[in-house]
């Protein structure tokens, strides 16, 4: 057993018994933690009492040594730092979306220290904002830094076949996952899992600083792209993703 | 299953077991209590489990349990029939009703939307608020979900979903409970006590 005492973010919890609940935790300098809690639904508890997604704070694990045996949460105790996403749906929504994602993408104990803080910051920056407007913008921010940080970042700069500079034309452009970027009209016939991608979304894809400012219709274009390419990845849907965009938008 | 018992008493004894914090050891006495009872007190439970089951349905406009179309709540002509209290299960409703405080009438959702585990809104009684709702004579709707991530998110759902109607939307207050200690108390709770501090 290693005793660890860091900053942990609850990405899912599930009730154990009517008393325990098991939790994945993110930690920043160890990754993905699977951890029992033994206790935590009573009320008095070393955890502050429930651990529910986006609690945060210091944690104290046991780790368990041994790949099939969980590691033991001792202690939890939350900041309530996020607590503002408890009162607006949209982003409450986006910061769960973010969770699942980050969940599906590391296996335990891969640490990620700047997806760690890129998700903190995301989730406070969700905190500001209610409208689905001002929510797409930072959950876009962050799904390509969540697919960068997981080593598939995708091409959007040029065709990633040929290296075709993409940019000029005003043709519609088209993106594989399989291919893992986007495709310039000399390749995309090649490759049949694809998806029609406008000039201007890929445009402003490749500007991320320029994302708060882009108009609703590209960021949505936008969220559909990443829905698509993350069912890709998943080999099925994300759970959130039918909240930010129709199953059928993502799969045309 | 026990070779040395008939396969009635088995048969008990699993049926027993299936009850929720009934163990096999207590599923056994409990069969034996069953057996050696008079036929009467036995079969008196066999008729009350049979009653439940066929009589007892939920309350065509509220969704609480009923033993006839409406239940005794809605047909109280002296309650509050203007004021609608959402909680999420039957449950809440013998909770809230226990304080002898409550003088509204309520609204079942039969569970709380919960995303990543497939509970939608379409899943619970939402549609069948907002068409009460909509029918007119309710100025307050009180959210009485529970206070963890589902059960808020569940009321932020409804809330948007009545922003444009004519009703008052409350919520049941959160923060400290009586007889605690601030010393003891963790963040979270005291930033609802903070924020939701009322008026002396
Ligand atoms: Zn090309
Ligand atoms: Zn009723």
């Amino acid at each position: 057993m290693i005793k660890l005492k860091e900053v942990a973010l609850c990405l899912r919890a599930v009730n154990y018994s009517d008393t325990s609940q098991v939790v994945t935790l993110l930690t920043r300098e160890h990754g993905k933690i699977a951890a029992i809690a033994k206790g935590a639904r009573r009320p008095k508890s070393a955890f502050d009492g429930a651990i529910e997604p986006f609690a945060y704070g210091q944690v104290m694990v046991m780790i368990s040594e041994s790949h099939d045996t969980l590691s033991t949460l001792t202690e939890f105790v939350q900041s309530g730092r996020f607590r503002s996403l408890r009162s607006n749906l949209a982003a409450m929504h986006a910061g769960l979306f973010a969770l699942e994602l980050t969940e599906a993408s590391f296996e335990q104990s891969d640490p990620h220290p700047t997806l760690f803080d890129a998700l903190v910051d995301m989730l406070d920056r969700l905190g500001q904002y209610d409208k689905m407007q001002a929510v797409l913008p930072v959950l876009i921010d962050y799904q390509l830094t969540l697919l960068d940080e997981a080593g598939v970042a995708p091409r959007l700069d040029a065709c990633t076949n040929c290296g075709a500079p993409t940019g000029s034309g005003g043709k519609d452009l088209y993106f594989s996952s399989a291919a893992n970027g986007l495709l310039c009209g000399g390749c995309e016939q090649a490759f049949t899992e694809k998806r029609r991608l406008s000039p201007a979304c890929c445009a402003m894809l490749n500007r991320r600083a320029a994302f708060t400012a882009a108009p609703p219709a590209l960021l949505t274009e936008a969220e559909q792209l990443l829905v698509y390419h993350f069912t890709e990845l998943m080999h099925r849907p994300p759970k959130m993703a039918k909240y930010f965009v129709t199953r059928a938008n993502a799969m045309s | 299953m026990n070779p040395a018992y008939t396969q009635s008493l088995n048969k008990l004894i699993e049926q027993f077991g299936n009850l929720p914090g009934i163990g096999p050891k207590t599923a056994e006495r409990l069969a034996f209590h069953i057996l050696k009872a008079e036929p009467q007190e036995a079969l008196a439970l066999a008729e009350a489990i049979r009653d439940v089951k066929t009589n007892i349905h939920q309350c065509r406009v509220c969704f609480n349990l009923a033993e006839s179309e409406v239940c005794g709540i809605c047909a109280d002509t002296r309650r509050e029939h203007n004021v609608i209290c959402v909680v999420e299960q039957p449950k809440d409703v013998i909770s809230l009703e226990k304080t002898g405080l409550c003088r509204w009438v309520y609204h079942v959702l039969n569970g709380h939307i919960a995303p990543l585990e497939g509970v939608e809104p379409d899943d619970l009684t939402i549609d069948a608020l907002v068409k009460r709702i909509r029918a007119g004579g309710v100025t307050e709707v009180v959210m009485a979900t529970n206070p963890n991530l589902e059960g808020d998110g569940t009321s932020l759902y409804i809330h948007s979903l009545l922003r444009n109607m004519d009703v008052k939307v409350t919520r049941l207050a959160r923060g400290l409970p009586t007889g605690s200690a601030i010393e003891f108390s963790a963040a979270s709770i005291l930033q609802d006590a903070i924020l939701g501090r009322t008026p002396f």
